[in-house]
C-alpha cells in the first residue's frame, strides 16, 4: 500500500537537480541569498555590526574609512546599521514564512481533504474573512489588544499570509485526494490524518517550498511599511525603521540612510525573487514529467 | 430568475463573511480598546456624566447586545462621529472616498493597461531576448518597496534635489491641470510598483491561451497573430483577467491610499483610516473595518457573475 | 494530371540541434489520397505542420523544398501563407473536442474563415457555410451555426472542422490522425465523409495516422514513417500485401492481429 504512495511522492522529484543545475540566474540568487543570510548569521553571533547603536559619531558625516556609509542623524553608523538590519529581515522572515507555510499547509490539507463537508467551508470561510481585514488595522489592533506579547507583528502577519499558501494547498489537495492512490488508501483503512502526513503533503512540497521564498519576500516588504507607518513592532534596527528615519533627513539632502537601506534590502528581495522562479519551474511537477 | 438566485446565494455566503470580520474587529475594540468615555468627556467630567455617556454608549451592556447594535448601525449607516474632529463618519467618508478613487483610479488603469500590453509582447516573443528583458525588469520591479519607490519618485520629480516639477505635497486640485500635477507621481510610483505583478500575471494567462489547441486551428486557417490575440486569446483570458481587476479594487483602494496619501498629506480615506489608528478614533475605524468586507464581497459577487455571463460553457449553479 | 500537387523533397527539421525529420520525400496528386504512416515520435505531424509552416516553436526547418503547385512554400512570404493556411492548403487535427474556440459559435467561427478566404461578404459567408455543413451531413445546418462547441459531440465537432476546412475549396487537405480520438462507428462515418468529398471535389488528401487499417480503407497509396525518415512507400494494396521492410512488416502483423481477433478480416 505505501509501496504505490511511495512512487508518487518520489517521481516529482525526478530532474530537479539536473534542472537546477542549468538556471544560472537561479544558482547566482541562490547565492546571493546565501550572502545574506551568513551577514545575518554573523550578526547574531556578534562576529560584526555590534556598534549599530553607538551615537558616539559627529551626526550626517559623509561616508569614510571609519564610517564606510556615514553617519545619520544621531551619529550612528549607517553601515552598521544597514547590516544589523538584515539580521532582523531574516529573523522576521523566516520566522513567518516557516511558520505560515506550515499553517497554511495544515489548515489547507484538513480543508482539501474534507472538501464538501463544514470543516472545509469553515475554513475557507476563515481565509476569506482574514483576507477581508484590511492587513494595516489588523496590525494596529493586534499591536494594541497584545501590548506585551513580543513578536506582535510576526503573529499578525503569520495570521494573514498563512491563507495565500492555504488555498494553494488546498487546491492541490483537492485533486490529489482523488486521485486513486488515496481512495486505496482510505478502502484498507488508513486513518485520514496518515493520509494527509504520509500521502499527500509530501506531493505538495514543491508548492510549500515556492510559497515559503514568497512569504518570506512578503514579509520584509511588509515589515518596511509597517515600520514606516509606525506600526512596526521590532527590537534593534530594521531596514523599515531606516527608511522611516530617512524621511526627515532626505529634506535636509542627507541619502546615506535611505540609500543604504533601500540598496540592501532590494538586493535581498531580488534575490529571493529570482530563487523563487528559479524553484517554480525546478519544481513544477508538470514540467519536470 | 435564475440569476437573481444565484446572486442571492453568493450575497448569503457574503454575509457571513461580514459577520466574521465585524466579530473580530467588534472583540478587538471592546476588549482591548481604551475606555472611550474620558476621551469624549474631556478632562474632568463629572461622576454624573460619567455615568450617562457610559449609559448612552451602552458600555455595560452584554458582549452580544452591543455586537448586535454595532451591526444595526452599521447597515443603517449610523456611523456616529469622530472621536477627533467630531465629523459626522458618513460625511467623512463621502469626503474621503471619492478622493482617494480619484488619487488611484489613473495608476490602476495604467499599471493594467501597460501590463497587459507588455505582457503581450512578451508572451508573443516568448523565450527570446524581448521577453526575457521584460520579464526581468518585473522581477526586478516586483523587488522594491513601495515605500521605497514613493520617497524615490518624489525626491526625483517634486524636489529640489530632482527635477523640481511637481508639489511635493497636498492636493489643492480645482481643475484638470492641477488634478494632473498633483496626481503625476503618486501615479509613477503606484504604476512602478503594480507594473511587474501585473504583467507576469497576464503574461502567464497569455501563453497558456496561447497554447490551446483552438489558436493552432486558427492559424492553420490563416489567421494572423494580431488576429489570434483579438479573436482568441483575449476574448478566452477574459475571465481570469476581469477577475483579477475586479479583486485587486479593494485591495488597491484600501492598501495603496494608506500609504501614499499619509506621505503625500493627501486627504483621502487612507490618511483619515491612518489618522484614525495613530488616534484610536473608534467610529472612523468601526465604519471602515464594517465596510471594507463589503467591498469584497461586492467584488467576489460582481466576479463570479462576470465569469458565468462570459463563458457559455458555464451555467450559473 | 502528371505534374503532382504537392510535391515535398528533402524535407529536413531539427529540434534543439536533433535532426527529428530527415530528408523526407513525397508527392501528392490531385484527386489521391496518399497514407502516411508511422508510430507517435515518427515525426509526421512536424512533417504535416511544415507544410504550413507552422511548426511549434524550438523546431526549425532545415532543408528542403515544399512545391504547391509550382510555388515553392520554403520561401513564400508570410502573408502567403496565411493566404494559402485553410485556403488551398487546408488542416485538421487529432483533438476536435479542444480545436474550436469554446466562447465563440460554430457560425462564428466557420463564416470568419469563409470570408477571409473567398472574400464573401457576410450574407454570402452564411450561406456558404450553411452548405459547407450540410454537405458533411449535418443535419440541421442553419440551427447548428448558433451553437457553442461545447454542446457538440466529438465526431460533430470534426465534422464541423471538416467542413471548415473544405468550404474554402482547398487543393490539399491534411488530415493528421482525424480519427484516432473518436470512437469506432464514428470513425468509419468521418473516414467514408472524406473519402467521398475527396473524390467529388478532386483534392489530394494527405492522411497520416498510427493504423494501418485506416489507410487500407482510404489510400490509394502509403508511405511508412520511422524516426523521421520514410523507409518505405508503395500502392497500399502492394504493401499490405508484401510489405518490403520488416518495421513495416510488424507493423502489419500487429494490426491484423488486431482485426483478427476481433472477428474482421485480413487485408481489403
Amino acid at each position: 500500500m505505501d509501496a504505490v504512495a511511495d512512487i508518487i511522492v518520489t517521481a516529482p522529484r525526478r530532474g530537479v537537480l539536473g534542472k537546477l543545475s542549468r538556471d544560472r540566474a537561479g544558482q547566482i540568487a541562490a547565492l546571493v541569498v546565501l550572502v545574506y543570510a551568513i551577514i545575518a548569521l554573523g550578526v547574531s553571533l556578534g562576529w560584526w555590526a555590534d556598534g549599530w547603536r553607538a551615537t558616539d559619531a559627529p551626526q550626517w558625516e559623509a561616508p569614510s574609512s571609519a564610517h564606510l556609509l556615514g553617519t545619520n542623524r544621531i551619529g550612528q553608523d549607517i553601515w552598521a546599521r544597514a547590516l544589523y538590519s538584515t539580521k532582523t529581515a531574516f529573523s522576521i522572515g523566516l520566522s513567518v514564512a516557516l511558520v505560515a507555510t506550515l499553517l497554511g499547509a495544515l489548515l489547507g490539507g484538513i480543508a482539501g481533504l474534507a472538501h464538501g463537508s463544514w470543516m472545509d467551508e469553515l475554513i475557507v470561510w476563515l481565509m476569506g474573512v482574514l483576507d477581508s481585514i484590511p492587513f494595516y488595522l489588523f496590525v494596529a489592533g493586534l499591536a494594541f489588544a497584545l501590548q506585551n506579547v513580543p513578536y506582535v507583528m510576526q503573529i499578525a502577519m503569520i495570521v494573514v499570509f498563512w491563507t495565500t499558501t492555504g488555498r494553494l494547498v488546498r487546491a492541490e489537495v483537492i485533486k490529489l485526494a482523488s486521485l486513486d492512490f488515496v481512495a486505496a488508501a482510505r478502502v484498507i483503512g488508513v486513518p485520514e490524518r496518515r493520509i494527509l502526513s504520509r500521502h499527500i503533503l509530501p506531493n505538495t512540497t514543491h508548492l510549500l517550498l515556492v510559497q515559503a521564498t514568497i512569504t518570506f519576500v512578503a514579509a520584509i516588504k511588509a515589515e518596511v511599511i509597517l515600520s514606516f507607518l509606525g506600526l512596526g513592532t521590532h527590537e534593534g534596527v530594521s531596514w523599515g525603521s531606516m527608511i522611516a528615519e530617512s524621511t526627515a533627513e532626505i529634506a535636509a539632502g542627507h541619502f546615506g540612510n535611505f540609500i543604504a537601506a533601500s540598496g540592501l534590502m532590494f538586493g535581498l528581495v531580488l534575490a529571493f525573487n529570482v530563487l523563487a522562479d528559479a524553484l517554480q519551474d525546478a519544481l513544477d511537477p508538470r514540467l519536470v514529467a | 430568475m435564475h440569476v437573481l438566485h444565484y446572486i442571492l446565494r453568493k450575497l448569503a455566503s457574503g454575509v457571513l463573511l461580514l459577520l466574521g470580520v465585524t466579530f473580530i474587529s467588534f472583540l478587538f475594540m471592546v476588549y482591548f480598546a481604551p475606555d472611550p468615555t474620558y476621551k469624549i468627556l474631556g478632562k474632568n467630567p463629572t461622576v454624573e456624566q460619567v455615568e450617562q455617556t457610559r449609559k448612552d454608549l451602552c458600555l455595560d451592556c452584554p458582549f452580544f447586545v452591543r455586537y448586535g447594535q454595532y451591526l444595526r448601525d452599521l447597515a443603517t449607516l449610523e456611523l456616529g462621529n469622530s472621536w477627533s474632529t467630531g465629523e459626522r463618519v458618513d460625511g467623512l467618508m463621502a469626503r474621503t472616498v471619492p478622493l482617494s478613487l480619484e488619487l488611484l483610479a489613473p495608476g490602476f488603469v495604467l499599471g493594467n493597461a501597460l501590463g497587459l500590453l507588455l505582457a503581450m509582447i512578451a508572451a508573443c516573443y516568448r523565450g527570446r531576448w524581448v521577453d526575457r528583458l521584460i520579464m526581468a525588469a518585473c522581477v526586478a520591479g516586483m523587488s522594491v518597496s513601495f515605500v521605497i519607490a514613493i520617497i524615490a519618485f518624489q525626491v526625483v520629480f517634486s524636489s529640489s534635489y530632482g527635477l523640481d516639477l511637481f508639489p511635493v505635497r497636498g492636493w489643492n486640485v480645482t481643475d484638470l491641470g492641477s488634478y494632473v500635477r498633483y496626481v503625476t507621481v503618486p501615479t509613477l510610483a503606484t504604476v512602478f510598483v503594480t507594473l511587474g505583478y501585473n504583467t507576469r500575471f497576464y503574461r502567464a494567462v497569455l501563453v497558456e491561451e496561447l497554447g490551446r489547441d483552438h489558436v493552432r486551428t486558427a492559424r492553420a486557417f490563416g489567421a494572423s497573430t494580431s488576429e489570434v490575440l483579438a479573436l482568441h486569446v483575449l476574448p478566452n483570458a477574459a475571465v481570469p483577467i476581469v477577475t483579477r481587476l475586479i479583486f485587486s479594487i479593494p485591495l488597491v483602494v484600501i492598501g495603496g491610499s494608506l500609504l501614499i496619501e499619509s506621505y503625500f498629506g493627501i486627504p483621502g480615506i487612507g490618511k483619515a483610516t491612518y489618522e484614525a489608528i495613530g488616534a484610536s478614533d473608534w467610529p472612523v475605524l468601526k465604519a471602515v473595518v464594517g465596510l471594507t468586507p463589503v467591498l469584497f464581497v461586492a467584488a467576489l459577487t460582481l466576479a463570479d457573475v462576470l465569469t458565468n455571463a462570459f463563458d457559455p460553457r458555464l451555467e450559473l449553479r | 494530371m502528371d505534374v503532382p500537387l504537392l510535391s515535398v523533397r528533402d524535407l529536413s527539421i531539427e529540434i534543439a540541434g536533433t535532426r527529428v525529420v530527415d530528408g523526407v520525400s513525397f508527392t501528392l496528386a490531385a484527386g489521391e489520397t496518399l497514407g502516411l504512416v508511422g508510430e507517435s515520435g515518427s515525426g509526421k505531424t512536424l512533417t504535416s505542420l511544415a507544410l504550413l509552416r507552422l511548426l511549434p516553436p524550438g523546431a526549425r526547418m532545415t532543408g528542403g523544398q515544399i512545391i504547391l503547385e509550382g510555388e515553392d512554400l520554403v520561401v513564400a512570404r508570410e502573408a502567403r501563407m496565411r493566404a494559402l493556411r485553410g485556403g488551398a492548403m487546408a488542416m485538421i487535427f487529432q483533438e476536435p473536442m479542444t480545436a474550436l474556440n469554446p466562447v465563440r459559435t460554430i457560425g462564428a467561427q466557420l463564416e470568419h474563415v469563409i470570408a477571409r478566404h473567398r472574400h464573401f461578404r457576410r450574407v454570402q459567408a452564411r450561406s456558404a457555410a450553411i452548405e459547407a455543413l450540410g454537405r458533411v451531413g449535418i443535419a440541421a445546418p442553419k440551427r447548428m451555426l448558433r451553437e457553442y462547441p461545447h454542446r457538440l459531440s466529438g465526431g460533430m465537432r470534426q465534422r464541423v472542422l471538416i467542413a471548415m476546412a473544405l468550404a474554402c475549396e482547398p487543393r490539399v487537405l491534411i488530415a493528421d490522425e482525424p480519427t484516432t480520438a473518436l470512437d469506432v462507428t464514428t470513425q468509419a462515418q468521418v473516414l467514408d465523409l472524406i473519402v467521398r468529398l475527396q473524390s467529388e471535389l478532386r483534392i489530394g488528401v494527405l492522411l497520416i495516422t498510427h493504423d494501418l487499417a485506416v489507410v487500407a480503407e482510404t489510400c490509394v497509396r502509403t508511405a511508412v514513417m520511422r524516426a523521421g525518415r520514410i523507409i518505405e512507400e508503395a500502392p497500399t494494396a502492394q504493401l499490405i500485401a508484401s510489405p518490403y521492410e520488416p518495421y513495416t512488416q510488424s507493423l502489419l502483423a500487429n494490426t491484423l492481429r488486431v482485426r483478427r481477433a476481433a472477428g474482421e478480416g485480413g487485408t481489403t
